[in-house]
């Protein structure tokens, strides 16, 4: 008797196991440290990334709030990187954009953006303090181009409150023209790109916005249930809190800008904008923009030709995951990764999902391709933020580059394998449309753990291959090179355009050498909050001369650049060619 | 375990014991009011028992009366600290309302006076899995599994508490020796064909997936497990069908609204497809009304 009353108990203490296990959402992912590599990237295993930002002279520290990150703006917030030729040299210069702390923010003492000249030997100079770069603020992210077609490239920095464009005015000096041009902007600014929407020869501006809110009334972690993660308190929001519009400015070729959101349709949703990309997706000549948004659908605003977008992001499979959920869309970047010339996309989301690479099928849609590529349980308890695409070892195929950190500091108090500090993931092509994680075997730049946020890549030293700038909340950031590099070549292309905007954005290249053909454009933005070198940088494999470099301007015009040797930086023309050669060092 | 749970406590008195078996004989019969009754006279008459707050704790738990079955429990242990199953069965209740802190520390206790029972191994580990301590959840299992390596679910949650670590091959290794020890058990089917999927091997998903759903037909998670297989597959008309088995089951199931849309995108078949679309932000609309933090927390 007294047995059968404990027996039920018993039986109800399996059917709780059960029930516990039923809870818990949790998901499959990586397998450290059991990849069987093949042979070809074993090889490649000698090639090895340092960390150098100090003895390349940078001093910054990116400030992002406390370090508890009790609130959204510090944990989110700041880290944008802009590679910035500024002064013309063909030496890309490093521009940082600091954050705040409430405390300073309040006093409006808020901590310095940071301009970096590239000497041109490895190391950098702060030049900061002469540039005119004076506005302060809580400062988020940054893109870089020439909006006025001067021929220097100008910088827009967005806040939290109130976003600056600097006008480039040469011999170093910007100055902040931001209310005569019309694009302060609303709210609490994030992403943003330059690009040529309607191919007039100016460069538009798009701003992606991400919540509305007054930072001062946010609510303490844990005090609601959007304040919660895997039933930890923690920081309150997106979710709960209001979406902040993004904002579409058309140039209107006089240093002014205007306001064509309503018009153009764009985020009538109010989703939670963050990394913003323009390409052409669909090849129709006109500049689309993909903005990845938090815990809401991303948006692919198709240029509909006529000023006016739809956002086809459902329509094409890039607004959810492969299962049509709503993911945190971070970083976001193009680039033809199968080199079928077709411009694809990869956006980083939240840890307990997975990242996206998006395969442009050429119809107008995407195939989720991420478990295929093999980038889909790797990072599954990753935060990733920066997302680039890059050829890394210059074989002719685009490698992806994570920039990784979570945004809770409070998950180090939990055995759950995600933590704060996160290394971050290089991913290497293995020309079949998928790709293999090389981090942990490519030296100790790659395995710094940090709580990274913006990633841009540039060849800053232009020795062939490409270098990469990450930012690291309340820390100093990570200039990253390549050391014992393979002999592969490569070839680096600058456009200016004439007819077309001068920066030479949206314009598409083809570069064919040793039996393949390559393809990117020009752009501006991109990533998390930041701005790559716009230089295209094309890795060429063994081959000594690209046989042919096809360009089409955004203008309309086309030109055809034929048997190049490698290894030189090209300074192209619209209409003129190639007017600048030089070596790589 | 029965015989754990079911040792008498030595030093009953006999007016005491007489108690203590009509309250079982009444709680084996489902006569729980009557139970509690006498459970609670009992109580009052030999205050000093723990036997019989143990018995009035397990009535009331069976009633569904979770908070005087905590104090039940409680006083039964405040007794007499020594008898393990009050440990347990007190964490039982506390599993029973997601207390998980308060059921580690009930099970700690347990096992520190009986460390070699598997099961509460088992349940220390889920109740550490939902606390966001999976390491130590793991080593609980693996624990388990040494002592009681046929012990029904303790490789189910092992292999869960592994593929929340993205540990799939670990993990799946787990689910199928859970399927040979268990085969009855509609879950493992659920999480080794997702793990199959993903690594895109098809024929053994599916076959995981179709036992799934002879298990449990109503399961939309495993019709809609066939039919990411099936449009993997190419075979379009037999996602469709098995979509609509899912919608039929679950009208909200977001990822299959969204799967339907992007195959009827691919045959062409527009306003179906945009209808379904649109019931895929509606649903998202709907969710993010209700739900909690950032997203990113799903299933793959």
């Amino acid at each position: 008797m007294k047995s059968h009353a404990a027996g039920t108990v018993v039986a109800l203490a399996l059917a709780f196991a059960l029930a516990a296990g039923q809870r818990s959402a949790t998901g499959p992912e990586p397998q450290r440290g059991s990849l069987r590599l093949p042979r070809s990237v074993q090889q490649r295993a000698a090639e090895q990334f340092i960390e150098v930002s100090e003895q390349a002279g940078i001093r910054f520290v990116l400030t992002s709030g406390g370090f508890e990150k009790k609130y959204i703006i510090e944990a989110k917030g700041g880290g944008g990187i802009a590679w910035i030729d500024y002064d013309n040299d063909d030496d890309p210069d490093l521009f940082f954009v600091n954050g705040s702390t409430f405390e300073d923010w309040r006093r409006r003492t808020s901590p310095r953006s940071r301009l970096y000249r590239n000497n041109g030997d490895g190391t950098f100079a702060d030049v900061y303090l002469d540039s005119g770069l004076d506005h302060t603020g809580w400062g988020m992210g940054v893109c870089a181009a020439d909006f006025d077609n001067d021929g220097s490239t100008d910088l827009y920095v967005t806040y939290y409150g109130g976003n600056i464009l600097y006008r480039n005015m040469g011999g170093g000096k910007f100055a902040d023209v931001t209310k005569q041009a019309g694009v302060a902007g609303r709210g609490w600014g994030m992403g943003c790109a330059f690009g040529d929407y309607d191919n007039d020869g100016f460069l538009d501006l798009y701003v992606a916005n991400y919540v509305d809110v007054d930072i001062e009334q946010l609510g303490e972690p844990g005090s609601a249930p959007n304040c919660t993660y895997r039933r930890i308190a923690t920081f309150c929001g997106p979710r709960g809190l209001g979406g902040g519009r993004d904002v579409l400015y058309h140039n209107e070729g006089n240093r002014r800008f205007s306001d064509v959101t309503e018009k153009a349709g764009i985020d009538p949703g109010l989703y939670f904008g963050l990394g913003v990309v323009m390409g052409d997706y669909d090849r129709d000549g006109l500049l689309d923009i993909y903005v990845a948004n938090d815990s809401t659908p991303s948006a692919l605003y198709h240029n509909n030709g006529d000023g006016t977008f739809t956002d086809l992001g459902p329509q094409s499979g890039t607004a959810y995951s492969s299962e049509g959920q709503e993911q945190a869309g971070m970083g976001v970047e193009f680039g033809d990764y199968d080199n079928d010339g077709w411009l694809d996309l990869v956006k980083g989301n939240f840890s307990d999902d997975t990242r996206n690479l998006y395969h442009n099928d050429k119809d107008g849609t995407f195939t989720d391709q991420t478990y295929f590529a093999g980038l889909g349980d790797v990072a599954w308890l990753f935060t990733t933020f920066g997302a680039e695409f890059l050829d890394y070892d210059n074989d002719g195929w685009k490698d992806i580059l994570l920039a990784n950190g979570q945004t809770f500091p409070q998950m180090d108090r939990y055995p759950t394998g995600i933590t704060y500090a996160e290394r971050n993931m290089l991913f290497h092509n293995l020309r079949n449309g998928r790709f293999e994680e090389v981090g942990l075997r490519s030296g100790p730049g790659l395995a710094l753990k940090k709580v990274s946020r913006g990633l841009a890549t540039a060849d800053y030293d232009n020795d062939g291959d490409l270098e990469f700038a990450v930012t690291n909340m309340n820390a100093a950031p990570d200039l990253i090179r390549r050391v014992r590099k393979n002999a592969n070549n490569s070839i680096l292309l600058k456009l200016a355009g004439t007819r077309s905007n001068c920066s030479g954005i949206g314009a598409k290249v083809r570069v064919t050498g040793g039996g393949l053909t390559q393809f990117d454009e020009v752009r501006s933005g991109g990533s998390y909050l930041s701005s790559p070198d716009s230089r295209l940088h094309f890795g060429l494999g063994p081959a000594v001369r690209v046989d042919r470099i096809e360009i089409e301007w955004p203008g309309g015009a086309a030109e055809t650049i034929r048997d190049v040797t490698a290894d030189q930086l090209l300074v192209i023309k619209e209409g003129s060619g190639v007017v600048r050669r030089k070596s790589f060092r | 375990m029965l015989a754990l749970l079911c040792t008498r406590p030595a030093l009953v008195q006999e007016g005491e014991e007489a108690s203590a078996e009509r309250i079982r004989s009444a709680i084996e019969a489902g006569r729980l009011d009557e139970a509690i009754a006498d459970a609670r006279r009992a109580a009052a008459q030999f205050p000093r028992s723990s036997e019989v707050h143990r018995l009035l704790g397990a009535a009331l738990f069976k009633k569904g009366l979770n908070a005087d079955a905590r104090g039940a429990f409680r006083r039964a242990i405040e007794l007499d600290a020594g008898i393990p199953e009050n440990y347990f069965n007190l964490a039982l209740v506390e599993l029973s309302e997601s207390r998980y802190a308060e059921a580690s520390r009930s099970l700690e206790d347990f096992i520190r006076l009986e460390p070699s029972n598997a099961l509460a191994r088992v349940l220390l580990g889920r109740a550490y899995h939902n606390q966001n301590r999976t390491a130590h959840a793991i080593e609980q299992f693996r624990k388990a599994l040494k002592l009681a390596p046929q012990l029904p679910l303790a490789h189910y949650h092992l292999g869960f508490a592994l593929q929340s670590q993205g540990n799939l091959s670990e993990a799946l290794a787990e689910y199928e020796q859970e399927i040979n020890l268990n085969p009855g058990f509609y879950e493992t089917y659920h999480h080794a064909g997702s793990i199959q999927l993903g690594r895109g091997n098809l024929a053994a998903a599916e076959e995981l997936f179709q036992k799934g759903i002879a298990l449990r037909p109503q399961a939309a998670q495993a019709h809609y497990g066939l039919a990411r297989v099936l449009r993997k597959r190419g075979d379009l008309a037999g996602a469709e069908g098995a979509l609509m088995r899912v919608i039929g089951l679950q009208p909200a199931h977001v990822e299959a609204h969204y799967a339907l849309a992007r195959i009827y995108q691919q045959l062409g078949r527009k306003d179906e497809a945009a209808r379904e679309f649109k019931i895929v932000a509606d649903l998202h609309a709907r969710n993010a009304r209700r739900s909690s933090g950032i997203a990113g927390i799903q299933n793959p």
